[in-house]
């Protein structure tokens, strides 16, 4: 090699980028490339983590953090769908907004967004869709707006590229509230800013002022201290302050004490003394100690304020999840995807298996079953043929239907069901906070102490009643309340939702802290929804036969089958002949292969008669496979228990809430059910409609607190109407809309989990309240003694606030074992 | 001590511009979304060819 | 003069960082790491690993500045004063720049870890992976200063460039303050972290090292051309005193830095 080689192989060497270090994935430098190894180090000591790690078996590490970095979890998962009703007249006027002369522009839902390189790729869509004017993706909510230009571009086809990236768009409702409420939010920041800079420079001016006394100040410079703190505080009581005197009045209106009330109170009180201590020149200001709880009591509403947000928009997303189309048929015979609303009566619409009615009609071609579970809590399907109605909501199993549009939106059975909700959500009793119960007597206790007060020295000392009866006011400022009890709270429902629990607010929280009466709906919730094999009796050889014929169907039933027999090698089948609502027949492995319903298999031995029998009493579906017309073996069929039912119920039960089922699905079912989680027979009530499950709350709620679990459109007013509605994993998002509480796990641990953090968060509130009634009946004390200097209640006032604080946060409500 | 004053009024004024800066700010919607922006700076605009997953 | 040295310590531990990042990051994962079974705060796991870190830090930073003490007391007994301070700086100067030309694509010798070594690294992590969480964090911490890092050990060569074990340990401790920020956040993503900066970090890290390295010998040796015409005609003989009357001299400054930090 000559020397001018040599410096070209090190100029190529240099230029040309170098893989990556295998550790830790900064550039490897030229030098230490070594050509044809597997792996390249930028240092020794990456090679040396690298073997560490890999000695100590954590290759799984770097997987790890690759998907941590990349954000990941698996393969971009595309629907394919193709969104033609994106570009629908009714889906424009509904969702998209002109942004200005050229550009239209809509926000959208994206699934699967979760990290910086989902901000990175839905923002370049510009790039990748000509006639993408811009996208903007907020992680937070998961929300993007995009502006286009229509006549480049149409939104089914920037929807179609979201779609290939992974992030399956929907329509976001409700622009114009979530306008209001970003406009809500910026008002909120305001006024902390407004309050945080006066807070500030007031404590600086009290510092001046407090440092003068000690080190003689004089009195010319005091009183313009004095009288510019006068200008900051009373500017901080009439801007952002007055939230405070808003809702006072308005809790005075409404004749309930609101927590708005006693803060009212005592900002005016200290307010007053020190516009009067400034006029006479003398006594102290308590300026500093009040723009700082001005300040201090803004940050903990909007804390409160904005979990609160970040949990209704994590609903919200999940709302707007359900399909919005429908396959409307034109004349002639073909059929065009288009928004669900713009569907008229009359109109026909395909539905093909696996898919979800659009609107109620009648069906008028073609044979399915449905599966109602979500209007009716029935877990089994129901045969539909012409001229047999069928719901909005209800999902199609098998076949393909053409079904005559009788009534859309809100005319349909879920659409009177959804104003039942609504309905029911306004008849439920205002849910009082434990702080706006307390606040009530907190306000009424503080002024008779403070007139008591006044009474007492009035007539020793006019002065010193007077100043007496308001350092009281001050000091007995109710920060536990107002400060401390929002960050409990707070820092309680962060903490649920990060271990998939989303509570909209606290008050849901308290309620769930003392036990009562728990609903639980039984599909879906207690059972895993699905139709599954329980018991298979007879020939287990049979079962490999009866998945290769059942493969060739989508039936719940032939799913179950399927699903029995795991991964085993299955044998293929030919000749498969379905007769809808019976059963299969078949050729696998040259035998002729049955299975079906009892009726479907004419062989009936004796064995097989029992097995029926004890299927039948535990509430289960048999379904008989016959080899070579003889009858083999039976599957019990039906919707198997949760794995931690059972456990969760025990410790439910233990915690002293009082469990029962109520289910729209066979009463026998329903009690076989609560026969193996050890329920009462009378605790488990079948066959409720949505409007019998309305009833039982209502009764119940007659003795007390009640507890609403459940998934369906069935369960949304019962959800509405009790004191706390729970939602669990996979709802209807009319139960969603309903619920005060969003189990995001499958399964009943995570109640248990809610409700005995629940309990933890009013314990620590319950502690903030006695540390703040300890504090104030000392001060309550000190103060009707006359034995407070104003200088002592100012200092007090924000350190006590500060005390509360602190322990609100050091508390471990959720998550943190049992 | 009389530059107090002038200096107080001052200080003051200079508070209330940064205060009106900030509102400005917020009502532009620069504090909407405080996730987004922090996540959107780091990926390079054109980021070298990604490194196969070992 | 020290002073200015820990602040560059400071600096470019702060700015090199990034490194750290990528390097022990797997490390971090899995000292803070969550453990369902018991939930244990992350400050505190933070708290233990970064703990560990700084007491092998400062330990190795006092270890070196007694070294360099040794030395420095050793070269002036031939003649030769701030030995160590010189040879660090140029030690530093000399790693910085091979990495340069590594950048460049020219090939140097290299020092490469005894297997043996390695296989006891390997015995030593795995025995600390089956800690309980909080001792688990610690151990993990403790056992990083053995990682064979060049970047650490350029620091570790600064800190002997004292010549004072308590400005070692001083040196390495601001190391490890400027490390610090980025080991805590590293739990975020590491590529995410070491992303925007993570093509010119190869660059930027050797041009620290030989700013540092250049700040220590200019810094240091500007004084000393008296002290060694000095020494050259006092001589041997003269040496320990002349020590102390050096020591003298340097005083006010190093008084001042030793009660900084």
């Amino acid at each position: 090699m000559t020397p001018a080689t040599a410096e070209r192989e090190t100029a190529r060497a240099a230029s040309a980028p170098t893989p990556p270090c295998a550790h830790c994935n900064l550039p490897v430098p030229a030098g230490l490339f070594e050509p044809g190894a597997d792996r390249q180090f930028c240092c020794e000591a990456c090679r040396t983590v690298y073997a560490v790690i890999h000695g100590c078996g954590l290759e799984r590490y770097y997987a790890l953090r690759d998907s941590l970095a990349e954000g990941s979890g698996g393969p971009a998962r595309s629907t394919g769908a193709h969104y033609e009703e994106f570009d629908d007249d009714a889906f424009t006027r509904a969702f998209v907004r002109q942004r200005d002369a050229r550009l239209l522009s809509a926000e959208l839902f994206l699934e699967g967004v979760h990290c910086a390189a989902c901000v990175w790729l839905v923002e370049r869509l510009p790039r990748l869709v000509p006639g993408v004017a811009e996208a903007r993706l907020d992680l937070g909510r998961s929300l993007v707006r995009v502006s286009w230009e229509p006549s480049r571009v149409r939104l089914s086809e920037i929807a179609r590229a979201l779609d290939r990236l992974g992030y399956a768009p929907h329509p976001a409702r409700d622009a114009r509230a979530r306008e209001a409420a970003r406009r809500e939010d910026r008002r909120f920041l305001v006024r902390i800013a407004v309050a945080g800079a006066i807070a500030g420079n007031c404590m600086l001016l009290a510092l001046a002022l407090y440092s003068g006394m000690v080190s003689g100040i004089e009195a010319e410079f005091r009183q313009f201290f004095r009288w510019i703190s006068l200008g900051l505080g009373l500017l901080s009581l009439a801007w952002p302050g007055r939230v405070f005197f808003r809702g006072a009045i308005a809790s005075l209106v409404a004749r309930a004490p609101r927590l708005d009330l006693p803060i009212a109170i005592g900002l005016a009180a200290a307010g007053i003394v020190g516009v009067v201590n400034v006029l006479r020149g003398e006594g102290d200001v308590y300026f500093d100690a009040l723009t700082v709880l001005v300040f201090l009591l803004l940050s903990g509403r909007w804390l409160q304020h904005r979990q609160q947000r970040s949990a209704a928009d994590a609903v919200e997303l999940l709302y707007s999840l359900a399909p919005a189309w429908a396959r409307l048929v034109t004349p002639d015979g073909t059929s065009r995807r288009v928004g669900a609303a713009s569907l008229r009566p009359g109109d026909t619409v395909e539905v093909r298996a696996e898919e979800t009615f659009p609107a109620d009609g009648v069906v008028e071609s073609g044979r399915t079953e449905i599966d109602a579970s979500v209007l009716t809590g029935e877990s089994r399907p129901v045969a539909v043929g012409p001229g047999d109605p069928v719901h909005a909501a209800t999902t199609s199993l098998s076949g393909r239907v053409l079904v005559r549009v009788q009534a859309i939106g809100a005319e349909t059975r879920v659409g009177r069901l959804m104003a039942g909700v609504e309905d029911a959500a306004r008849r439920r009793a205002p849910i009082v906070a434990l702080t706006d119960r307390i606040a009530g007597w907190f306000v009424l206790v503080v002024t008779t102490l403070a007139a008591i007060t006044f009474a007492l020295w009035v007539r020793h000392d006019p002065a010193k009643a007077m100043e007496s009866a308001l350092a009281l006011l001050i000091v007995t400022c109710p920060c536990a309340l107002g400060l401390a009890t929002p960050l409990a709270i707070t820092a309680a429902v962060g903490r649920a939702s990060r271990r998939g629990i989303l509570v909209k607010g606290g008050a849901a929280l308290e309620h769930l802290a003392r036990p009562g009466v728990m609903l639980l709906d039984k599909t879906g919730t207690v059972t895993q929804g699905r139709l599954a094999v329980v018991r298979w009796e007879g020939d287990a050889d049979a079962i490999p036969l009866a998945a290769a014929l059942e493969s060739h169907s989508s039936h719940p039933v032939a799913r179950a089958i399927v699903a029995h027999a795991g991964d085993a090698d299955t044998p293929s089948a030919s000749g498969v002949s379905q007769s809808l609502g019976a059963g299969v027949r078949g050729t696998v492995n040259g035998r002729l292969v049955e299975v079906g319903s009892v009726s479907f298999v004419a062989d009936r031995p004796a064995w097989l008669v029992e097995a029926i029998a004890r299927a039948v009493a535990d509430a289960l579906s048999p379904v008989v496979v016959a080899v070579d017309g003889r009858a083999v073996a039976l599957a019990a069929l039906g919707d198997p228990v949760r794995d931690d039912a059972r456990a969760s119920i025990d410790t439910l039960r233990a915690d002293g809430w009082r469990v029962r089922l109520l289910s729209g699905d066979h009463p026998e079912v329903v009690r076989a059910v609560g026969r193996s989680l050890g329920l009462d027979e009378r605790d488990c009530v079948g066959a409720a409609t949505p409007e019998h499950k309305l009833r039982v709350v209502e009764h119940e709620l007659s003795h007390g607190t009640v507890v609403v679990v459940g998934d369906g459109v069935n369960d949304a007013a019962a959800l509405a109407r009790a004191t706390v509605g729970v939602a669990v994993s996979g709802g209807a998002e009319a139960s969603l809309a309903a619920a005060d509480a969003y189990l995001r796990t499958p399964g009943l641990a995570p109640i248990v989990e809610l409700c005995r953090g629940s309990r933890r968060t009013v314990g620590v509130i319950r502690r903030n309240l006695g540390a703040s009634l300890a504090y104030n009946a000392v001060a309550v004390a000190l103060c009707m003694a006359g034995l407070i200097s104003s200088l002592l209640a100012a200092v007090l006032m924000p350190l006590s606030s500060l005390t509360v604080v602190f322990l609100s946060y050091r508390s471990r409500t959720f998550g943190g074992g049992t | 001590m009389s530059v107090i004053y002038l200096v107080l009024p001052l200080a003051i004024v200079l508070a209330a511009l940064g205060v009106w800066a900030f509102i400005r700010a917020a009502r532009q919607g620069q504090f909407d979304d405080l996730e987004t922006p922090a996540a959107r700076m780091l990926p390079d605009d054109d980021p070298p060819e990604q490194a196969p997953r070992s | 003069m020290t002073l200015a040295l820990i602040g560059a310590v400071l600096a470019a531990s702060l700015l090199g960082s990034a490194h750290c990042a990528g390097m022990c990051g797997a490390f971090v994962a899995l000292a803070v790491g969550a453990d369902d079974a018991r939930p244990v705060p992350r400050s505190l796991l933070h708290a233990a690993y970064n703990g560990g870190r700084l007491a092998t830090y400062l330990t190795l930073g006092a270890l070196a500045g007694l070294a360099g003490s040794a030395l420095d007391l050793g070269a002036s007994a031939v003649g030769v004063q701030r030995a160590a301070a010189a040879l660090a700086g140029t030690l530093m100067v000399a790693f910085g720049l091979g990495q340069l030309l590594r950048l460049r694509g020219v090939r140097l010798p290299r020092f490469r870890p005894p297997a043996p070594f390695q296989r006891a690294l390997t015995a030593a992590h795995r025995g600390a992976f089956a800690l309980p969480p909080v001792a688990r964090a610690g151990a993990i911490g403790l056992l990083t200063t053995l990682l064979p890092c060049g970047w650490l050990y350029a620091f570790v060569i600064a800190a002997a460039g004292t010549g004072d074990p308590f400005l070692g340990a001083a040196a390495m401790g601001a190391f490890w303050l400027g490390t610090l920020p980025m080991m805590v956040i590293v739990g975020v993503g590491v590529r995410a972290v070491t992303g925007p900066l993570g093509r010119r970090l190869p660059v930027l890290m050797p041009m620290l090292l030989v700013a540092v390295g250049l700040g220590s010998v200019l810094g240091r040796v500007r004084l000393p051309p008296m002290h060694a015409a000095d020494a050259n005609v006092v001589g041997v003989v003269g040496a320990i005193d002349h020590v102390r009357a050096a020591d003298q001299a340097d005083l006010p400054c190093c008084a001042g830095s030793e009660g900084e930090p």
